[in-house]
């Protein structure tokens, strides 16, 4: 991993068409700002990372269908 | 129902499911005739499908606006060929199953490409949001 140190107004190019900036420094905290082409999707790590486990986890096996198709049909009499 | 209108279409996902970015083409389809889950399957891993539902079936303010990227990703021409499903995460006390707000899965209709898309995080939803938010009396 390359580290380099930035102080606030400066920034980093990456690849020639992303640059990430400095804007500011507060206390413990950063604030970046970032210019990519649109087609780029950004996001905090950890709302990534926070949707990569929902999603495995959230992995059906079939008999949880079985499961699912039952309660539903029990229900359906009582919903809306 | 939304599934009736994906019935025969092979749903490009193109790395669009995180952490599963290795599958691509999905189908859905009802879990039961007229039934708001669906369940989307991966056509390359067997073991991979989500139960799914259409977010407004459950929350009918729910809104989110698409990126221009995502727009321009999934060839994007009029909101009516938009499709959106959220993943459950299925619980054992069905009851307490939750979806998915923050990262819906956008299809587009016409085109059949598809995405899971992220929300910007200023937004107020929730990741594991209730499937059954108001409790129904006598239950």
């Amino acid at each position: 991993m390359l580290v380099l140190s930035r102080k606030r107004g400066q920034s980093i190019v990456i690849n020639s068409n992303i640059e990430i900036f400095v804007t500011a420094i507060e206390g413990d905290q950063v604030k970046l700002g970032i210019r990519a082409p649109r087609e780029y999707s950004i996001h905090r790590k950890e709302v990534l990372e926070d949707v990569r486990a929902s999603n495995q986890n959230a992995i059906s096996r079939k008999f949880d269908i079985q499961e699912l198709e039952r309660w539903v049909q029990s229900h359906n009499s009582e919903h809306k | 129902m939304v599934y009736s209108l994906l019935k025969d279409t092979v749903i490009d996902l193109a790395q669009g499911i995180v952490g599963f970015e290795q599958l691509r083409y999905f189908r859905a389809v009802e879990v039961g005739p007229g039934s708001i889950f669906g369940m989307l399957q991966s056509e390359e891993d067997p073991n991979v499908g989500f139960v799914v539902v259409s977010p407004f079936d459950v929350y009918d303010d729910y809104e989110f606006k698409l990126s221009d990227e995502i727009i321009e990703g999934l060839d994007i021409k009029q909101p009516e060929d938009i499709i959106v499903l959220s993943i459950i995460t299925v619980s054992p006390k069905f009851k307490e199953s939750t979806l998915n707000l923050v990262a819906p899965i956008v299809i587009n209709l016409s085109s059949g490409k598809g995405r899971q898309f992220i929300l910007d995080t200023a937004r107020i939803y929730s990741i594991h949001a209730p499937l059954f938010p108001r409790q129904e009396g006598g239950e």
